[in-house]
């Protein structure tokens, strides 16, 4: 876990009570780690809300591992990426953020594929993620486009984006989902 | 031909395979490092299981959480079993979700629109 806290500043900073933070390499062995320490602290806490952001945390992280511009051996795409993730608890919700550099010829690509799933009305969604996940089924996928719109489903379409230039040419890219306390009344 | 059991892990959901009752049940969670690497020896035991002549397979699915590339060899799971199905085996799928949770219903419920063989969704509680 070579980093130190170089991305921390990016991100907004906590309301709340931070729950889980972590930034460096995200190996699968650390994803894994991280996961069942997130399920201790709030399986009991959070009941069925738990699983919503038990799995946009899941998501993000392995977003990280898998696309991350930067590596744990620099340049090696097979090696784990490295980023930062954190989860907050507020008052109304739980905050998930996560960030990790992206190359330089993604962004427009990136850029244009969150602005799409935002404009998605909230009541399409499911239809949308059904689509895409019969639409991507090849095994070198490894789900970053269906992987966006799971994070708008679980967080009710309350996620958003940012870039940040940060030097060196390089862009940090970074989501922030929410998951209500309380499911709402209607909520289905 | 024979059961397998695969021990659940905190990635990768225990798996059933079990000949003499004709089933295969999963449960847990699943966002293992590469799902289609994991969800491929349970196809390989499902075909080998029909090559040796089994005329029915049932199907239990409780898992507790899914993640994209999981979703995505669920599908696959459920296009091997609707194939079968369509070939005349006997087949029918339970899938078990937790009541309150609306995501894990929801994919349950796209999966039995999507195919024809018998799919049972069955809530449960804590």
């Amino acid at each position: 876990m070579p980093q130190s806290r170089i991305y921390a500043k990016f991100l907004t900073p906590v309301v709340g009570k931070t729950i889980l933070e972590y930034e460096g390499v995200c190996s699968h062995e650390c994803i894994v780690q991280l996961a069942q320490e997130l399920e201790h602290t709030l399986a009991e806490r959070a009941g069925v809300r738990f699983k919503k952001v038990f799995g946009i945390f899941v998501e993000l992280i392995q977003n990280i591992r898998n696309y991350s511009a930067e590596r744990s051996i620099p340049h090696d795409p097979e090696s784990d990426g490295i980023g930062i993730i954190r989860i907050s608890e507020e008052t109304l919700c739980y905050t998930i953020t996560a960030g990790n550099c992206i190359p330089k010829d993604a962004v427009a690509r990136i850029r244009d594929r969150c602005h799409t799933i935002k404009s998605i009305p909230k009541h399409e969604l499911r239809s949308r993620y059904n689509a895409l996940l019969h639409s991507e089924q090849e095994r070198t996928s490894k789900g970053a486009g269906v992987g966006f719109l799971d994070i708008a489903l679980k967080s009710d379409g309350n996620w958003d984006y940012e870039f940040h230039l940060i030097g060196g040419g390089r862009t940090f890219f970074i989501i922030t989902a929410h998951v209500a306390r309380a499911s709402h009344p209607n909520d289905t | 031909m024979k059961s397998v059991f695969l021990p659940k892990t905190p990635e990768t959901p225990s798996v059933r395979m079990d000949v003499a009752q004709a089933y295969i049940e999963l449960e847990g969670n699943s966002y293992p490092e590469n799902a289609f690497e994991f969800y491929q020896q349970i196809f390989d035991w499902i075909d080998e299981y029909f090559a040796h002549g089994a005329d029915r397979l049932r199907a239990i699915f409780r898992l507790n959480y899914l993640n994209t590339s999981s979703a995505k060899c669920m599908l696959n799971f459920m296009a091997l079993l609707q194939q079968y199905h369509a070939q005349d085996k006997i087949i029918s799928v339970e899938w078990h979700y937790e009541e309150d949770d609306d995501d894990m219903l929801e994919i349950g419920k796209a999966f039995s629109v999507d195919f024809t063989m018998p799919f049972q969704l069955v809530p449960f509680s804590e």
